[in-house]
């Protein structure tokens, strides 16, 4: 499954993890469960096949350890995607501070479909790759907005696991939503 | 604006091929004690470098013909053991608390922008500061000591670099820690709550 459905963000809630046998069951479930969401958010963190295997294998890791003190406050989804988003933002930042590249907010980002070139009909392959570039450019907090509201969180769900207003993670998405649609139609508007 | 619809680029997106590997929980148990392996062996290599560095210093200490150019190094030796013991315990990048990751994104990205701005507003005091007197004694021993010991015979010069290292340094750190800062004021005003 991808995504948090309502159902599951309103499902009776798991208990917290007391042993170790419980834990390894979330951790197993997790992975059933959101295991194609976490490889998407460590291809849109990490363009470097290698290291893209070692962030998957923090997160795997890092996961199973934080079962140990999940307490069923929050949703499942809730706390796989703050585990994972979390530790992508980590990566990110100690990247940054080591390539001295500059990530922008949403606000500041660069269109990313040139207007000269609008006419061009891109394929798949092409819109993923504008995707990928356009995702790449911003700092972690709007990155994650983008990726959850990718993975078809609602406003509410992207709150809940960043920690931001509802009304803030409106703005991102509204913009957000544009750049999305430009991409995919071209600047047809 | 017409409201158009993204649900083709978000189709798209969840369509991707994913690699997601297959992971046992025994093995993640077991890539878990290596990963502590890989800490404990990093840090052996930290260490090492460390050991190297303080080699010179002991060198120094017992070659040196004037007692004060060996005090001199004992002091860079004692400072130095003490930035990098700083250095290594407020630079650890993978020291990952369970609780600090669940939390939400932005108070774990705040931590983590509160941390690094610490260490740019801070770092003088506990990195430049503990090796000053061992630096200010040898180049006192350059300006004063003997003339046929001196180490060198240009000291108002690796006194000027130094001053401007210094000053270059101080007003980096300045600017990351201020950089740090906007950054932190910006996502507090995110999370304000809505009027």
């Amino acid at each position: 499954m991808d995504g948090l459905s309502p159902d599951t963000v309103l499902d009776a809630l798991p208990r917290p993890a007391q042993t170790t046998d419980e834990a390894d069951r979330l951790f197993a479930r997790a992975l059933a469960e959101f295991g194609p969401a976490i490889a998407r958010i460590v291809g849109a963190n990490e363009a470097n096949r290698e290291l893209r295997a070692d962030l998957q294998q923090e997160i795997y890791l890092e996961l199973w350890r934080s079962f140990a003190i999940f307490d069923g406050r929050c949703s499942l989804g809730t706390w796989v995607y703050r585990v994972a988003h979390n530790l992508a933002a980590r990566h990110v930042t100690r990247r940054q501070r080591l390539s001295h590249r500059e990530l922008c907010n949403l606000e500041e980002i660069i269109e990313p479909i040139d207007p000269h070139d609008a006419a061009r009909q891109l394929d798949d392959e092409q819109r993923l790759g504008l995707l990928n570039k356009l995702i790449g450019q911003l700092k972690p907090l709007d990155r994650q907005i983008v990726l959850l509201y990718l993975d078809d969180l609602d406003t509410a769900q992207i709150s809940e696991v960043t920690g931001l207003s509802v009304s803030h993670v409106g703005v991102k998405i509204h913009r957000a939503k544009r750049l999305l649609v430009q991409l995919y139609e071209g600047h047809q508007s | 604006m017409t409201e158009r619809n993204d649900d083709p680029i978000k189709a798209l997106w969840r369509a991707q091929s994913t690699e997601v590997p297959a992971m046992s929980v025994s093995y993640v148990r077991h890539r878990s004690g290596e990963l502590h392996r890989a800490f404990r062996i990093r840090n052996w290599l930290e260490q090492g470098a460390g050991v190297l560095g303080f080699a010179g210093c002991l060198v120094v200490i017992l070659m040196a013909p004037h007692p004060w150019v060996k005090a001199a190094a004992a002091l860079i030796l004692i400072g130095g053991a003490y930035s990098g013991w700083q250095w290594h315990r407020r630079t650890a990048s993978f020291r990952t608390d369970p609780s600090k990751s669940s939390e939400a994104s932005l108070s774990f990205y705040k931590h983590e922008l509160e941390r690094k701005r610490d260490i740019h507003r801070t770092l003088w005091r506990w990195y430049l500061l503990p090796i000053a007197p061992g630096v200010i004694a040898m180049l006192s021993w350059n300006f004063f000591g003997d003339p046929q010991t001196r180490g060198t015979s240009a000291p108002w010069g690796v006194l000027g670099m130094l001053v401007v290292w210094l000053v270059v340094s101080l007003i980096y750190e300045r600017s990351k820690a201020a950089q740090c800062q906007r950054e932190i004021d910006a996502l507090s005003a995110l999370a304000e709550p809505e009027s």
